[in-house]
């Protein structure tokens, strides 16, 4: 008797497996995997899915994401390699478009391209072929604080005439020298290491690139051996820069986390750091109020050069891979669209991710001081490129960051690091 | 009937030997020789680039790249602070604990505590540590000690690495020291001390000759442990400043994730293997050599 039981509870059980196995076959539903890196927006962003999977009940999308610390790109790796491949996933530039080419679906009739701002495809466009969707337009820069400047007695023409590395220092040195009066521990807020080391290697070291006549072309010059860091006026002058950085900012430079970097500035011991947009959540975190806005980063005083300007890109691009059954791509593709020219999808970017959107069908209104700030520049067409995710991979996250180390720590001269780039970039392109 | 009994034999052996056999032939055996010819390939490991075979070429420029040298001393200062450390750390808890005293059990729990934390987590906690505590103790204070830049220059964020592996591992060490101590029979040390040995005398010539096949397992774990760190590493240091601590591991997996150069970083890892292998057999022959049978 108890046998039968048993028996009969297995089989029950094995028939359900089958079930259930068949149930989710007959639907015919396409599944589309998302693959992102943006930790902070995970929950809007599903909130959108949710949405948009009610709208298309014939569509699941699953929401997966890999960011803050871990690492996106080798997790990719891993995933691409091991057959568990994302429908719609993120590149950030050229060298990872290079890097996944194989896989990119051409977007370029897609309806949202014509309404992409000016120039934001450039990186992501292959032969007049268009393969990726702008998530997002982001900037950064000096931001000071306008509160402490005031206390300081700076006037804001002062503020307005920063164009060049001279007037960007005499700005300093006026804080600087009333730093005990103002409750500074440093006048500047920057770091080449601990979790900080980013905001050198990645964003400073960017400003030279972005000064040359064409960033682009500097970069194949040094792919090809024809350009050198060691003989380039713009990096010879950005020692300049970094030399300042290292004046105004910290005594440790060299291991200054961020999080110390930020909160500094918000609670008011720093009047400026050099940062970008994507901060202001944990600056209004520590302080709602917040008086910011951004300068340039001059290298030189140069005036042909664009020492007015502050860094402006497209930090990643949605892709849609091709390897996949043509109706996940059409899925993938209706998301993309749903994304920016739905207003739903609209309502995601402005008001739930607080996004600075890279397209004109999508008008912001209420921005948050420091994304106002970089409409400015980009009204006023006083922006240079984002051109790291053009560097040969690593050059970034191993060899720049140890490059300034080298530099803040003494380690190394100015002509050694130019020298040492130079090596390590005809390594790594070679 | 006999032969049948043998073959029930071999496959009652089987059964039970079998999984994990193929576990271990799955997990271990199959990656490192599909690794091995890996690192004689650029394999950069995205899908669609040709591999191609190019011989030595990577273990060639091994010895070409100068952050290999930089880790490879690195890795071997490490390793040496750390195999002394660990072990005369663990093996005086070990002498602590095994002492007649009310809380040994208690103190036992808590030098092994640290063990049971993960690496990274240990290497924020220890990070956070020498960044702030030691600057406000050395503030309150003043002991030299705790204003150096412990974690800003190279050498001392070596030690702080070591130090943070001591506290981490000495726990666990003292565990096979503690085997060793209580294997030595009372009777031994009950006659040095009528014999009129000192405290001292009879750790250095009873107990310890008498401990040393503890010794011979604890200093190859340190070291293998110590030759393959890496998460302690990457969450205290992450290599900084300048790439001067990065240990091997850590390197090979820049080389192979960041600079997607696995072929490459698959030839340093063999090279590690051949390291690792070498210097713990010549150890713990050696070791093996002073051990005393009773």
């Amino acid at each position: 008797m108890k046998k039968g039981i048993t028996a009969s509870i297995s089989i029950l059980l094995v028939l359900s497996l089958f079930l259930v196995g068949c149930s989710s076959d007959e639907s015919e539903k396409v599944t589309v995997d998302i693959f992102q890196l943006k930790v902070e927006i995970v929950d809007q962003l599903q909130s959108l899915v949710d949405d948009f999977m009610e709208e298309n009940p014939d569509i699941i999308i699953n929401l997966d994401t890999a960011g803050g610390g871990e690492d996106y790109t080798s997790i990719l790796k891993t995933r691409m390699s091991s057959g568990n491949q994302p429908a719609i996933f993120q590149v950030p530039g050229p060298t990872e478009r290079d890097v996944w080419f194989d896989f990119l679906t051409d977007l370029s009739e897609e309806q949202w391209v014509r309404v992409t701002s000016e120039g934001l495809l450039d990186n992501i466009t292959v032969d007049g072929k268009i393969y990726g969707q702008p998530v997002n337009i982001e900037g950064y820069g000096i931001i000071y604080n306008k509160a402490i400047l005031e206390q300081a007695g700076i006037s804001q023409t002062m503020i307005n005439n920063v164009n060049s590395l001279s007037s960007l220092q005499a700005l300093f040195e006026e804080v600087e020298q009333q730093k005990e009066a103002l409750g500074l521990e440093a006048t500047l807020g920057w770091s080449v290491g601990g979790t900080a080391w980013w905001v050198s290697s990645y964003h400073t070291f960017n400003v030279p690139f972005a000064m040359q006549q064409d960033p682009m072309d500097f970069i194949e010059a040094l792919n090809d051996d024809t350009a050198n860091f060691a003989d380039n006026e713009q990096m010879l002058a950005f020692k300049d820069l970094v030399d300042t950085f290292v004046t105004y900012s910290y005594e440790d430079v060299a291991v200054t986390d961020y999080e110390k970097q930020y909160s500094d500035f918000a609670s008011g011991k720093t009047a400026f750091i050099q940062q970008g947009n994507w901060t202001i959540n944990q600056l209004n975190e520590i302080d709602e109020n917040l008086d910011i806005a951004f300068l340039p980063i001059p290298i030189s005083d140069n005036t042909s050069w664009a020492n007015d300007s502050i860094p402006v890109g497209v930090p990643n691009y949605w892709v849609v891979n091709k390897k996949l059954d043509d109706e996940v791509i059409e899925a993938a593709k209706k998301f993309l669209d749903y994304m920016v020219m739905n207003e739903r999808g609209q309502q995601f970017m402005v008001e739930e991710a607080k996004y600075i959107p890279a397209f004109t069908n999508v008008s912001v209104e209420k921005a948050d001081p420091l994304a106002q700030s970089i409409i400015t520049y980009v009204n006023d067409e006083k922006t240079i490129p984002w051109v790291w995710h053009a560097f040969p991979l690593g050059l970034v996250e191993n060899d720049a960051k140890k490059a300034f180390q080298d530099y803040v720590n003494g380690d190394k001269t100015w002509d050694e690091i130019l020298s040492f780039l130079d090596t390590q970039w005809d390594e790594k392109t070679k | 009937m006999k032969k049948s009994n043998k073959l029930r034999n071999q496959l009652e052996y089987w059964s039970f030997v079998g999984p994990i056999f193929i576990a271990f032939l799955m997990v271990v055996i199959i990656p490192f020789i599909i690794g091995l010819y890996y690192s004689f390939t650029n394999w950069s490991a995205i899908p669609g680039r040709s591999i191609d075979f190019i011989g030595l070429e990577n273990y060639i420029a091994a010895f070409r790249d100068e952050q290999f040298r930089i880790s490879f001393f690195a890795t071997i200062q490490f390793t040496l602070i750390c195999v002394v450390l660990v072990n005369i750390v663990g093996f005086f808890l070990a002498l602590l604990v095994t002492q007649k005293m009310r809380s040994a059990n208690l103190l036992r729990t808590v030098f092994f505590m640290p063990n049971l934390i993960g690496g990274i987590v240990l290497g924020y906690i220890w990070r956070f540590i020498f960044i702030k505590v030691f600057v406000s103790l050395y503030e309150s204070t003043g002991l030299g000690i705790f204003g150096l830049p412990w974690l800003s220059e190279a050498n001392q964020a070596i030690w702080a690495m070591a130090i943070v592996t001591t506290w981490q591992f000495g726990g666990y060490i003292m565990v096979i020291y503690i085997a060793g101590l209580q294997g030595i029979p009372q009777s031994l040390i009950e006659a040095a001390q009528v014999d009129g040995a000192n405290a001292w005398k009879r750790v250095r010539h009873i107990i310890f000759p008498l401990v040393a096949p503890a010794f011979t397992v604890s200093m190859f774990l340190t070291m293998s442990n110590s030759f393959k760190m890496f998460d302690v590493n990457l969450a205290l240091t992450n290599g900084d400043p300048g790439r001067l601590t990065e240990l091997l591991t850590l390197q090979i997996y820049n080389t192979a994730f960041t600079d997607s150069n696995f072929g490459q970083g698959q030839a340093y890892a063999a090279i590690l293997f051949i390291i690792i292998g070498v210097v713990s057999f010549v150890q713990v022959y050696y070791n093996k050599r002073r051990e005393v049978e009773m």
